[in-house]
Formats: C-alpha cells, sequence, structure tokens
C-alpha cells in the first residue's frame, strides 16, 4: 500500500469528485493528532477499463485515531457523482453508524468542498461513542473512563480505542489519548519559531495504553508537538512518571497535566528573569555594552577598562571582555562568565580567555542585585585575569 | 439442541445472466432477487437418545431484476420504500422478492454500512427475515488486464451480526451423490413440460436447431459473402493495377528505346571532330544542282584550300529530291544564279567548305539578301519550314 503525494492522488480522481477530495487531503485535519492531514491511498476505478481518463472514485482513508491509523474504505461512483459515498469500515465490521445522525449524510451536497470531510468528522465521533461503549467488557476501564468524563479537562478531549477481547484468555487492551490542558500561550515566540520544525498547533498528547484489563500493565507516553519540545529544550527535557501501580487515570492525568505545566512556567519565568538580568545590566555598564541577544536575552558582551593606558582609536582602552551566557532554567542555573582579553593570544591563535563559574550569585536576587554584584566581582577578578594573560598570553 | 445452517442455491444460467448482465456496467449495480426460501427440520437421534435437530434453510434464487439506477429504493440514510420496490417488481409479487444484490467493482467482500442499513430495513419492511444479499464483486486478476475476477458471496443477518453463507452453483445437474431429493430441482416451474413447450418458439426453430445458433450461423454467412464480394473486388483492382503497371514498363521501354535511338542518332551526327560528318541531304541536293560538279560533294581540302577530288562524295544517298527538297526543283526551273541551297549554312565541322561558300554566296547575288546565320529566319523566307531539317 503506497502513499500518494496529494498532487498525484488528485490527478487520479474523477474530475467531478476532485473538491471533495481536494478539502480531505489540504485541509483534513480530525481528531486531537492533528499534527498531519487525512491521506488517501489504493485508488480504484469503478468504471470498466474502457472508460477514458482518471475515473478513480473509491480509494482508502487513514485517519490517525487514539494513536491508532484507522483505515476506512470510501466507496463513490464516478456515473452519479452526486450520490453519497458509502464506506467499508476495515476491521471494525460490526460499526454501524446511525445515518440519521449523520447530517451530512441526510443532505448530502456534493457541490459542498467540505461536505465530505464534515461526513468523516461526524462518523468519527459515532466511532468514538462506539469504542467507548466497547469499553464494557472491562469494567475496570469503564470506570477509568467514566470517571475522565465527568471531569470536563478531560472528559472533552480524549479519544478511546478498545482491542479485541479474546474470549479465550479473557485479554482485553485499550489506549487512551487525552490532549493535556496546558496553557503554552505565553512560551516566548522565539522559541517556538523554528522554520526547519512545522509550527502547527501547539498541543500535549498524553496516551495511556492498558495491555490488560485489570490495569496492571499501563504504559504512558507524552506526545508534544514540535514547537513545544523545542521551546522546552528537546526530547529528553520532559521525563513524566510511571503510571503508579493500582492507580487510576484521574489521578495520573493531573499530576502530569501539573508537571507539564510547571515546566512551561519555568521556561516563561527564566525568559523574564532573563531579561530583566540583561536590563539591569544595561543599566549598570551603560556604554561598556558592547551587544547582547535582544530576542532571547541569552547573552551579553562587555568592555570593560581597567586603568587607563592609550591604545589606538579602534581598539577600546581596556584590557579585558568578558561573555555571559544565560542558560534555559535561569536563574535556577547561574551563568557563565567568560573573561576574553582583546591583546592576548594563546599559542594556538585564540584569543586568551578564562571560564569563570563559581562567582557570588544567588537565584534569589533581582536582576538589580545581580548586576551589582557582578559589578564587584569584576573588579577584583580583573587584576588577576590581567596577569595570567600576561603571563600566559602572547601579544 | 438445535442448529442452523443456511446455504444459498443459484442455477448456473441465473447467475451467469447476472453477471453477464452487468459485467460491462461503468457504475455499481444493483437490484432485486427473487426466488424461495426452504426449511427443513433434520432430526437424528443417536445413541446418546439426545435429539438433534438440525433445520436447514435453502434460499433458492430464481431470477433477478435489475434497478436502472442506484438510489432507486431507498434514500440517502437507507430508508427503504416499499413503494418503489413494487415498481421495479412490476408484475412480480413482493412475496417472491427472497434478497436483493450489489455489483461494486475494485471492492473488497465486506457489506458496506449503507448495504447494511438498506438490509436491515428491508427487513423491516418486507417482513421477510430471511433476506439474503448477494455481493458479485469484479475486478482485476492482473496488471495487464488480461485476466478478471469476479467474486460472489451472500450474506445474511443472523445472531445480531451478518453472516457469509456459502452459495451452491447448480450448473448441468445436481452432482451431489444422494439417496432422496431433498431440496427441489433447479427450475421447478421451468421443469413442466407445458411451460417449455410454450417457450419453446422462443428458442428454437422447426428443426430442433437452437435459434440463436442459427442466428449466429446465418450472420457468419452472410459476414463470410460480404468477405468474398470484398476479396473479388480487391482481386480486380489488383489485376487493373497489374494491368496499368505493365503499360507503365512498356512506356518506359519505349521510351527508352527512343532515347537510345535518339542518342544514337545523336552520337552518329556528333562524331569526333576527325570524321566529318556528311549531311546527306546536302550531298543529294547539289548532286541535284550540279550534278557535274563532284568536287562541291566533297568534305576535304588540302592545304591550299582545294578540294581533293578523291574524297568526293559518290554515292547516292536516294534522297527524294522532291519530298526532302521540293524547292531546288523548283528553283531549277528558274533563274540559275539563285542557288540556296548553300544558305543553308552547314554548321557542320567542315569549316573550310563553309567559308568558300560563303565567298561563293557573295559573289552570286546581289539581290539576294545573304545572311551569315543560315537561321531559321532564312529558312521561313523561303518559305519552307523543316520539321525534318538536319541538325548542323
Amino acid at each position: 500500500m503506497s502513499s500518494l503525494s496529494p498532487e498525484v492522488a488528485l490527478s487520479r480522481i474523477y474530475p467531478e469528485l476532485r473538491l471533495l477530495l481536494c478539502t480531505v487531503i489540504r485541509n483534513g485535519r480530525v481528531g486531537l493528532d492533528s499534527s498531519n492531514c487525512l491521506r488517501i491511498t489504493d485508488l480504484k476505478s469503478g468504471c470498466t477499463s474502457l472508460m477514458p481518463g482518471p475515473s478513480c472514485d473509491r480509494f482508502k482513508i487513514h485517519i490517525p485515531y487514539a494513536g491508532e491509523t484507522l483505515k476506512w474504505d470510501i466507496i463513490f461512483n464516478a456515473r452519479d457523482p452526486a450520490l453519497p459515498p458509502d464506506f467499508i469500515f476495515g476491521e471494525d465490521a460490526d460499526f454501524l453508524p446511525e445515518p440519521s445522525e449523520l447530517t451530512h449524510l441526510v443532505s448530502w451536497d456534493a457541490g459542498k468542498p467540505e461536505c465530505l470531510l464534515l461526513l468523516v468528522k461526524e462518523m468519527l465521533q459515532q466511532y468514538h461513542q462506539y469504542q467507548c461503549q466497547r469499553l464494557r467488557d472491562s469494567s475496570r476501564l469503564l470506570f477509568e473512563y467514566d470517571s475522565l468524563l465527568e471531569d470536563p479537562n478531560y472528559g472533552r478531549s480524549m479519544e478511546i480505542y478498545a482491542g479485541r477481547k479474546n474470549s479465550w484468555t479473557g485479554e482485553f487492551s485499550a489506549r487512551f489519548l487525552l490532549k493535556l490542558p496546558v496553557d503554552f500561550s505565553n512560551i516566548p515566540i522565539y522559541l517556538l519559531k523554528d522554520t526547519s520544525l512545522d509550527p502547527g498547533e501547539d498541543v500535549a498528547l498524553l496516551s495511556v495504553s492498558f495491555e490488560d484489563a485489570e490495569a496492571t500493565q499501563v504504559f504512558p507516553k507524552l506526545y508534544l508537538s514540535p514547537g513545544i519540545e523545542h521551546a522546552l529544550g528537546g526530547p529528553s527535557a520532559l521525563h513524566i512518571p510511571a503510571f503508579p501501580s493500582g492507580g487510576c487515570l484521574i489521578d495520573y492525568v493531573p499530576q502530569v497535566c501539573q508537571l507539564l505545566t510547571n515546566k512551561v512556567q519555568y521556561v516563561i519565568q527564566g525568559y523574564h528573569k532573563r531579561r530583566e538580568y540583561i536590563a539591569a545590566f544595561l543599566s549598570h555598564f551603560g556604554m561598556g555594552v558592547v551587544e547582547y541577544d535582544a530576542v532571547g536575552f541569552t547573552k551579553l558582551t562587555l568592555l570593560l577598562m581597567w586603568k587607563d593606558f592609550c591604545v589606538l582609536v579602534h581598539v577600546v582602552e581596556l584590557c579585558s571582555v568578558p561573555v555571559v551566557d544565560l542558560p534555559l532554567y535561569f536563574p535556577r542555573d547561574q551563568p557563565t562568565l567568560t573573561f576574553q582579553s582583546v591583546y592576548h593570544f594563546t599559542s594556538s591563535g585564540q584569543l586568551y580567555s578564562q571560564v569563570q563559574k563559581s562567582y557570588p550569585y544567588s537565584p534569589r536576587w533581582d536582576g538589580n542585585e545581580m548586576a551589582k554584584r557582578a559589578k564587584v566581582y569584576f573588579k577584583g577578578f580583573i587584576p588577576q585575569f590581567q596577569d595570567g594573560a600576561f603571563a600566559n598570553g602572547k601579544l | 439442541m438445535e442448529g442452523y445452517d443456511t446455504t444459498v442455491r443459484i442455477s448456473g444460467f441465473v447467475l451467469s445472466s447476472m453477471m453477464f448482465h452487468h459485467l460491462n456496467s461503468d457504475a455499481d449495480v444493483e437490484g432485486l432477487v427473487l426466488g424461495e426460501s426452504v426449511g427443513e427440520e433434520n432430526c437424528r437421534i443417536t445413541d446418546s437418545q439426545i435429539d438433534q435437530i438440525q433445520v436447514e434453510h435453502t434460499i433458492n434464487i430464481q431470477k433477478h431484476i435489475p434497478c436502472r439506477e442506484l438510489h432507486s429504493f431507498y434514500s440517502n440514510v437507507g430508508v427503504v420504500s416499499e413503494q418503489k420496490i413494487r415498481q421495479i417488481l412490476s408484475d412480480y409479487k413482493e412475496e417472491n422478492v427472497i434478497g436483493w444484490y450489489k455489483q461494486r467493482r475494485n471492492t473488497s467482500q465486506q457489506m458496506t454500512f449503507m448495504e447494511q442499513v438498506i438490509h436491515q430495513n428491508m427487513r423491516k419492511n418486507l417482513s421477510n427475515q430471511e433476506l439474503v444479499f448477494l455481493l458479485l464483486t469484479p475486478s482485476q486478476a492482473t496488471v495487464s488486464g488480461s485476466t478478471h475476477r469476479l467474486e460472489f458471496s451472500a450474506f445474511i443477518w443472523h445472531s445480531s451480526q451478518y453472516i457469509n453463507i456459502p452459495i451452491l452453483v447448480s450448473n448441468l445437474g445436481n452432482l451431489e451423490q444422494q439417496d432422496y431429493w431433498r431440496v427441489s430441482a433447479i427450475c421447478p416451474s421451468l421443469g413442466q413440460s407445458q411451460a417449455v413447450n410454450q417457450h419453446r418458439t422462443n428458442f428454437f426453430c422447426s428443426g430442433d436447431d437452437l435459434k440463436e445458433v442459427r442466428n449466429v450461423s446465418d450472420m457468419n454467412d452472410a459476414l463470410l459473402a460480404e468477405m468474398q464480394n470484398m476479396c473479388k473486388e480487391v482481386e480486380k483492382s489488383e489485376r487493373a493495377v497489374e494491368k496499368l503497371q505493365a503499360d507503365i514498363t512498356q512506356l518506359k521501354e519505349a521510351l527508352r528505346n527512343q532515347k537510345k535511338h535518339s542518342k544514337k542518332n545523336e552520337t552518329q551526327e556528333c562524331a569526333s571532330p576527325d570524321e566529318p560528318k556528311e549531311n546527306i541531304l546536302l550531298c543529294s541536293a547539289l548532286r541535284t544542282l550540279f550534278p557535274d560538279a563532284p568536287s562541291l560533294r566533297t568534305q576535304t581540302l588540302t592545304v591550299q584550300g582545294f578540294p581533293v577530288l578523291e574524297l568526293c562524295c559518290n554515292t547516292d544517298h536516294h534522297v527524294d529530291i522532291p519530298t526532302k527538297l521540293p524547292l531546288i526543283l523548283e528553283n531549277q526551273h528558274n533563274k540559275r544564279n539563285v542557288d540556296r541551297a548553300p544558305r543553308l549554312r552547314k554548321k557542320c565541322l567542315a569549316a573550310g567548305f563553309s567559308q568558300r561558300l560563303k565567298r561563293k554566296r557573295k559573289t552570286n547575288d546581289a539581290n539576294e539578301s545573304t545572311s551569315e546565320s543560315g537561321s531559321d529566319t532564312e529558312i521561313e523566307m523561303n518559305g519552307q519550314s523543316r520539321s525534318n531539317s538536319p541538325i548542323f
């Protein structure tokens, strides 16, 4: 089964059906996992081989749902394109939606481009109900579902996929996919902006797989949209706790939610703290600031002078240049100071420098206090640095 | 203990006619199937004294009625209309409806969402709990399209689900080895000879030949006759072409010969400069006009410019003077101071001789206007048209 590019798929579809398919392929994002559009494969024709031109009017549609991919057959008739499509629900042979509740089937309009997509969404809602009904095979899992349903934070953004109950062993598995109600709107834009990543919707999904009906084997996994993952520091930045033995989703999900929220808050606060820090340094060092990161506030370069001596015009009358690197989890993590001489070089041709990580610092200080303490430290350290530069570097 | 067993029986010609009817359709096709459903209860008693009752249902499909278009007896949501079913049935009874069928190309052997809904609604509307749904799915078996496959199966609602039941096709006869006939024959209504006789004439000719066979045979004969006529026409035209080609070949040959001949003549006339060509007409004219002056009939001169008498032409060329040179005879009767023959200038390669003629001409005639060219103009003045004039 090969996946076709949207353009190739559309070119093979019977012309009068293209509009409907175009909406599905290009704008078809359904369910909680809307990072990828719906895709279609296995295009076939209901006409004889003598029919000229593109005549495909039946195909398979792949729908992401609860961590699975549903493969439904959709059957049109090229000779009667105005008629509504028919469906085959793959392995879910006993799934039978109530047709009268499918508004876009009752009043099917082949001329409306989004009609098919809306019909698929309506069917998916009924499919969700069907899966929830299947949880009745396990009282334990039904309890999990009912308890989550009562909570408005999770009940409305939940997808469930119940596997087949093994009549011999009684084994039954199910997967819950929940959209966590975390506010990502205050994350600085620069952290989310990355041209190599598809921005999409900022979303965090928690998938919890129950391998047995008694919930003794439970495997949770957190999925973050690419932008959020990047903003939080990469795939390994956040580790969620294991599902507690004997625990239940109604306790576990809020715990994960809180953990994620805290992380996001850390990132947001760190940003604001860094901005405050830079502002304080600008205020204290004024013209001594060479440059700073005005977007993320992660770097600051100063040019300091100790004991006047005359040098060339384009070279400042200072002997050392410290660079400050602010970490992501500032002020929890202490910034690194790198002192760099403008005159002295190492044997490898690099500017002579020294890195200082332990200096007077406290995350509880505000930006102003940090700037003051840094100034004091610079005054004390620069003479030592100068001696070191003269001794170890070469002009 | 009760078991349930259902089979669908369909005769070969009913199935094949259904397939043949729709195989070339460019869309999905559906329709109703008529027949009867027979139930048989079998009771088996074993040593364990437990009665085993086996109910066997056999659904005999005897006819299919296609619908003209899709959605002809149900709505978008599968609501079935009894009235529309009656319209489709026309003269047939609704009680004989035992199910419906659908042909869907290039799809799987599985009931679709709407088919299930329609079937449920038909079961309610027609009050027949054992309605059968026949599904035909033609598809391409090979990539090249040389082989096609047509799968068929039947579905029935049982125990809250649709189950696939086997279809038995009775073709040339029931080949099962059984002691008693427990199911009805292939087509019980057609088993009556009266009915067969009534419809016999639709299929058989007077000589007990199948009409279709005779029709096809007649058409074959007509095709053969047409082909024969066409062959004759082709033969005729081929022969005409052959004749024309032969004519063309002949003409080409004649043309070639003519060219060869004229080339030969040219070759003879355009002899090497060392062999002067003899102007036969001139020679004959000179002989006629000046019979006593053989020196005029020589083409060879000495260094001093005198004719070599030994090389004079004494041959009688047998030229018909009155025909070829009539003016000479005319002029012979006139005054002999006009000698027109030398006006025809020899353009041949006997150069010395022509110069002498020139001098002679100039001295002879003061009234005559001499022309150096000896062109056609002079000839015209003489009133002669020389279609056969020699080449100078």
